[in-house]
């Protein structure tokens, strides 16, 4: 087999950058991104992209921290380089913090980000209601410049994007070898995959360009994450809530928790409402399958699942999605193996 | 009581509004006028980028780390109302960089969660290997003396666009305490050898990706000399220039080279970035300022004096505790007039 022709399903960060790492380990092969929804109209878009990961019960800890390493590792180097802002990538710092003591005393990402500590007394006594805290440094990825960043990379490497909804992954055979299935939410009924399901989260987008710090409620559901053109405020987490137009009465929530820890927002302007469905699943799922149908076989990499957490871990979560393409793509060039399977 | 204020730039107004706030309901009535040739945003206080912090070796005087300290908690204790931004007000967290291991600065404990550098985050910047993160505060000079003049113009304090040739003509005016905060042009009232400019260039850049303040020092070449990149309520500030007794007010374009050059070698993305402006500002440079009174005779008559000036490149980060001694000794003045008014029987 000359050429491995494969496709990726979907083109929020998951897509688009497991599509960028199979480029990169997959040789002589063609990439076609398919999907119904492109930058900025996807879930990733409604993301702030700011680098906190998001813990998966059934992941293994170990696994989470070196996809959310590789991608810190990744990005930092992104925002150090000339490459930053075309990437809309930077570093940020700011608190997380909380109204009781929590449990653990630092996450498992603490040494990932940068200057991870506990916040002072000082420090506290901005935020009246709260016990403690933690104050780090990180990056924030702006997902409506970094996707189509990533797809211009595609693009210089002749990746095609196609503008289509697939109701059956079965629908791309014959045309293509191998399918990538980074279809987030939308696994639920294309794959049905019954573990997953959106987490419905509503967000403010202002423009508030003194606010230099990010602050967040270590519960996940009030934050303020600044941005390089504009200060995400959020949000919700709406379990099983499938609806995408933004609702007033929550907006007005939003941006009351958001002004109650910091107060200068109530000057913010230009607000935006967005909403975004986030793909919860117990674990991330990675996973080989081969459809098999009337003689034919179909090579598939589930990539979908993320949850709250695709940015903060979506380029070694990639990398690995790319490995098990690379080992799809080995076995079909070797067709002596697979008939003795 | 005629107040006479000379000079309109943060250390004037600043000035001016703790004395008005301080002293309208006991003197009644308090004539407060400003005198000034340049009001913002022509200051050198709208020059500045805004960052508080002094410099890193020691306070000339216990006095002044208090100053410095009351300022900051003063600003501080503003960063929580909805008015911060309307103030030019907003906490900004950032590095301080150096060749070499140094020891702490006085004002550790004064700013917000001081600690060393950690191995990687040195690693972001190559060319130093020692360094401080920390929380400060950001107090832009257009938005605070904007802010300033609103609320002096609100308790009906005048404003007279004037350049005031000497402490004698005001005296001769009717002033019955002046309080001279000319700042880097005070010699021209009343001869200062002390007093030099310390000429400053800045580049303001569209970057608003940069939120965090990246301040180089080299021990050897001074304050200032080095590259350091300072982000605003809106625009970033671009600077490394210090030229003592350098007075010329044209934009250098050897200083934009060298600022440009210096800032992108710091911050690569700032190559992406747009120039919004550019700005001369002298600092008023003096071995210490200059606060405390002086009783000027002119004609039969004295005039009280307070001088507030020569705070160098740290204005906007001392100011608010030189207002508090400034109205302090204005208080003193009072009680002495007092004193010499009442009857020799109730002393």
């Amino acid at each position: 087999m000359d050429t491995v022709r494969i496709a990726v399903v979907g083109a929020g960060v998951i897509g688009l950058s497991t599509a960028v790492c199979i480029s990169q380990l997959v040789p002589r092969c063609s990439i076609t991104i398919i999907s119904d929804k492109f930058t900025p109209d996807t879930t990733s878009d409604v993301a702030a992209g700011i680098l906190i990961p998001h813990e998966y019960p059934d992941t293994p800890i170990y696994m989470q921290k070196r996809w959310f390493k590789e991608t810190f590792d990744h990005l930092s180097s992104i925002a150090s380089s000339a490459e930053a802002v075309d990437a809309g990538v930077h570093l940020v710092s700011g608190w997380q913090i909380f109204q009781s003591i929590p449990t653990e005393q630092a996450p498992f990402w603490a040494d990932v980000v940068l200057g991870f500590r506990k916040m002072t007394e000082a420090e506290l006594k901005k935020f009246p209601r709260y016990v403690f805290g933690h104050s780090f440094t990180t990056l924030k990825c702006e997902t409506l410049i970094y996707l189509p960043w990533l797809e211009k990379r595609l693009k210089t490497h002749g990746g095609l994007l196609l503008h289509r909804r697939i109701e059956d992954l079965w629908e791309l055979q014959p045309s293509f070898d191998i399918v990538v299935n980074c279809s987030g939410v939308g696994s639920r009924e294309l794959v049905g995959d019954a573990t997953v399901f959106p987490v419905r989260g509503q967000v403010l987008q202002v423009q508030a360009p003194w606010v230099k710090h990010f602050i967040r409620d270590g519960s996940g559901l009030t934050y303020i994450y600044p941005g390089a053109s504009q200060v995400t405020l959020g949000g919700t987490r709406q379990k099983g809530d499938w609806n995408l137009s933004p609702d007033a009465e929550i907006s007005r929530d939003i941006f009351s928790r958001c002004c109650a820890l910091e107060p200068s927002l109530c000057r913010a302007c230009s607000v935006k409402e967005r909403v975004g469905l986030r793909p919860n699943r117990p674990s991330v799922r990675l996973q080989k399958e081969v459809l098999a149908r009337d003689g034919q076989r179909l090579s598939i990499v589930h990539h979908y699942g993320h949850g709250s957490g695709g940015i903060s871990v979506h380029w070694g979560s990639a990398l690995e999605a790319a490995r098990l393409v690379s080992e799809c793509a080995q076995a079909l060039r070797t067709p002596a193996l697979t008939s003795k399977l | 009581m005629r107040v006479v204020l000379i000079g309109a730039g943060v250390i004037g107004l600043s000035t001016a509004l703790c004395i008005y706030e301080r002293y309208h309901s006991v003197l009644q009535p308090l004539d407060l006028k400003i005198y000034a040739d340049r009001f913002t945003p022509l200051t050198t206080s709208d020059v500045a980028a805004g960052l508080w912090q002094p410099y890193l070796t020691g306070p000339s005087t216990p006095q002044e780390m208090e100053w410095n300290q009351q300022t900051f908690d003063y600003l501080l204790s503003h960063i929580h109302s909805p008015n911060a931004e309307k103030m030019g007000l907003a906490l900004v967290s950032g590095y301080n960089l150096f060749r070499e291991a140094v020891p702490d600065p006085f004002w550790k404990d004064i700013v917000l969660g001081f600690r060393k550098l950690t191995p990687r985050e040195l690693d972001m910047f190559p060319d130093y290997s020692y360094g401080w993160f920390n929380t400060s505060l950001i107090i832009e000079g257009k938005h605070y003396l904007k802010w300033l003049t609103e609320r002096l113009t609100e308790r009906g304090v005048k404003f007279f666009q004037r350049k005031v040739e000497s402490l004698e003509e005001v005296a001769r005016g009717g002033a019955d305490v002046i309080i001279n905060s000319t700042g880097v042009w005070a010699g021209a009232l009343q001869p200062d050898p002390l007093l030099q400019p310390g000429r400053g260039q800045i580049i303001k850049v569209d970057a608003p990706w940069i939120k965090h303040f990246i301040l180089t020092h080299d021990p050897k070449s001074g304050i200032y000399t080095t590259p350091y990149i300072i982000p605003g309520m809106q625009a970033v500030t671009l600077g490394g220039i210090f030229q003592l007794g350098n007075w010329s007010e044209i934009n250098s374009s050897q200083d934009h080279n060298t600022i440009w050059k210096g800032c992108c070698r710091l911050d690569p993305t700032l190559k992406n970035a747009r120039i919004a402006g550019e700005a001369t500002g002298f600092r008023p440079i003096r071995p210490q300022m200059r606060l405390e009174r002086e009783r000027l005779r002119v004609g039969s008559a004295n005039t009280e004096v307070i001088h507030n000036y020569g705070h160098g490149g740290y204005g906007l980060t001392i100011h608010w505790g030189c207002a508090l001694e400034a109205a302090k000794l204005f208080g003193e003045i009072l009680e002495e007039k007092a004193l010499s008014r009442m009857p020799p029987s109730h002393l």
